[in-house]
């Protein structure tokens, strides 16, 4: 089973061989998967869902040793790994396939914004093209001109796609500020206690604020505790620190339990029909 | 951590709080009645959609932007039950997603709801239901269009969001939307409190689909994690108060400096 899994020569007849035999038996899976009646269905994934995550615990309550530590099991947890990247695979070329389906018959029916979903199909095609060829033939020259098809590609990728994910991400910046102009107006007392705390750890940050206070003395004197970046301080670790933890400790215990009651199965009607 | 063996306190505290999960599930299926306390957030849900319906506009639910991991299953659980919802009052709904393995698992979801209704009629195959792209900032530039062209009504995010809940909750709030969101990423709850009109903070979020789907299963499992918090909560004052004592005596119990105050306040208490 290890040597299955493990890297292999990515030429020659056997290579394509063992691309074709990997496609058929996971259609064949995929194709039992949907002509089995649903209730059945619901039983092959269930027990194939016990099984993925008995295989975790197993592994995990096992006695280990070493730095790091390891048992029997841990040679096995990349291929374990494997078959869920593997089904994940299949999945991206089904959203790949859909997604260019979807675009495409906004094209051809000309509804509205179809000229988005057309600069998308130029903008998926070209990083399609351009990104195998990069891999392939990265030296090769467009249409007989200087231009190699690696610096296309970086052209279409750290020029723009890199560059619109940025401009996205600057947007934050603005958004950030009109969600604190309302989160910070003073209604309640609660509003309030916010503004005040806001104001004081951002002026512990800046430079103008540990001016206010740099009368205050810095050491040695119960004042000290006074000045404004150890305000800012005591606010962040006495205050929000313990109360972020208490949030985690919720979440830590409720992710337990939604993950046994997946792992057993126990709430297949929020996924299945009931 | 990488074993139980690396730390078998910590894995027998989790094994502990596992036992107590199931043992409450369990006494919930024998139909032991369980409450629970009202959530705002969720009892606001109805609402929106009925303002959607009103309205005439769609209702977007994004089931967080990771892959399939347990924040977006428990998405996709709670989008289930909403889903239901939207079917039940004729609405039409939007489901972006930025994984194609969860918007597989979100057609299924969405287009059973509708079924289970019986308003097969209304759910658009290809539209309602849509893998958008798995970068980041792409998908929320994707989002916010989307938000733009249809001016949904409502929005709900459930499930493990980064930066982008702030584009997307502020478009939201642009549009003048119901928003309702719940996310485990603990760093993001004060952009989505700041953006939206609701939001479910820490375990709220995990018990969520079972506030909404009244199921024992889930009741039981509530109950769990309320015992399971109380075990946390003593073990956390066990642990300050010895943390106090060691700081106060050192590593010696038998400090004659702690048995003096303890002398002492016994004298007071007697006194």
């Amino acid at each position: 089973m290890q040597s299955f899994f493990e890297p292999v020569i990515t030429h020659g007849a056997r290579f394509f061989i063992r691309i074709l035999a990997a496609f058929i038996c996971s259609s064949v899976a995929v194709a039992i998967l949907l002509l089995v009646p649903r209730s059945l269905r619901k039983t092959i994934i269930g027990v194939a869902t016990f099984l993925g995550g008995a295989y975790y615990v197993v592994e995990f309550y096992t006695p280990a040793h070493g730095h790091p530590s390891v048992n029997f099991l841990s040679d096995h947890n990349d291929i374990v790994a494997n078959f869920s990247l593997i089904f994940q695979a299949f999945a991206l070329g089904l959203g790949v396939i859909s997604l260019v389906q979807q675009h495409a018959k906004v094209v051809v029916r000309g509804t509205s914004g179809w000229a988005f979903s057309a600069a998308l199909l130029v903008a998926f095609f070209s990083m399609v093209i351009f990104g195998l060829l990069n891999a392939y033939a990265p030296h090769g020259r467009i249409l007989h001109t200087a231009v190699t098809n690696a610096e296309v590609f970086s052209f279409l990728f750290v020029g723009g796609l890199t560059n619109f994910g940025s401009a996205m991400f600057s947007m934050v910046a603005f958004f950030i500020a009109s969600a604190a102009y309302r989160a910070f107006r003073i209604k309640t007392i609660e509003s309030s206690l916010l503004m005040l705390s806001a104001m004081i750890v951002m002026l512990g940050s800046v430079s103008f604020g540990t001016w206010i206070t740099h009368g205050l003395p810095e050491h040695g004197s119960p004042l000290s505790n006074l000045r404004i970046e150890n305000v800012s301080q005591w606010i962040m670790i006495q205050v929000n620190s313990p109360a972020q933890r208490g949030i985690l400790f919720g979440l830590g215990v409720g992710e337990l339990a939604v993950a046994l009651r997946i792992w057993l199965s126990l709430e297949r009607g929020s996924y299945f029909e009931k | 951590m990488l074993h139980a063996s690396d730390n078998w306190w910590v894995s027998g505290l989790v094994l502990m709080l596992s036992g107590i999960l199931i043992l409450n599930i369990l006494i919930a299926q024998r139909g032991r009645p369980t409450q629970i306390r009202r959530i705002p957030g969720l009892n606001a849900v109805d609402d929106a959609i009925g303002r959607a319906t009103e309205m005439g506009r769609k209702i977007m639910m994004i089931p967080g932007i990771t892959a399939l991991d347990v924040p977006t299953l428990q998405g996709l659980a709670i989008l289930g039950h909403i889903a239901g919802q939207v079917a039940g009052y004729g609405s039409k709904s939007l489901t972006p997603c930025a994984d194609p393995v969860v918007a597989g698992v979100a057609h299924d979801i969405v287009s059973d709801s509708y079924g289970r209704a019986g308003r097969s009629e209304l759910f658009d195959d290809d539209d309602d239901v849509r893998y958008l792209t798995t970068e980041q900032f792409a998908f929320a530039a994707g989002v916010a269009g989307l938000m733009q062209r249809e001016k949904v009504a409502a929005s709900f995010l459930f499930g493990n969001f980064f930066a982008e809940s702030l584009i997307i909750g502020e478009v939201g709030h642009q549009i003048d939307a119901i928003q309702i969101a719940g996310t485990p990423k603990i760093e993001q709850i004060p952009f989505l409190i700041a953006s939206c009109d609701y939001v479910l903070i820490g375990e709220e979020f995990y018990a969520a689909s079972a506030y909404l789907s009244r199921d024992p299963t889930a009741l039981g499992s509530i109950r769990g994690q309320d015992w399971s918090k109380l075990l946390l909560m003593c073990t956390t004052l066990a642990g300050v108060v010895a943390a106090s004592f060691v700081s106060f005596c050192g590593t010696h119990a038998y400090h004659p400096r702690f048995l003096h105050t303890v002398n002492e306040i016994l004298n007071a208490l007697k006194t």
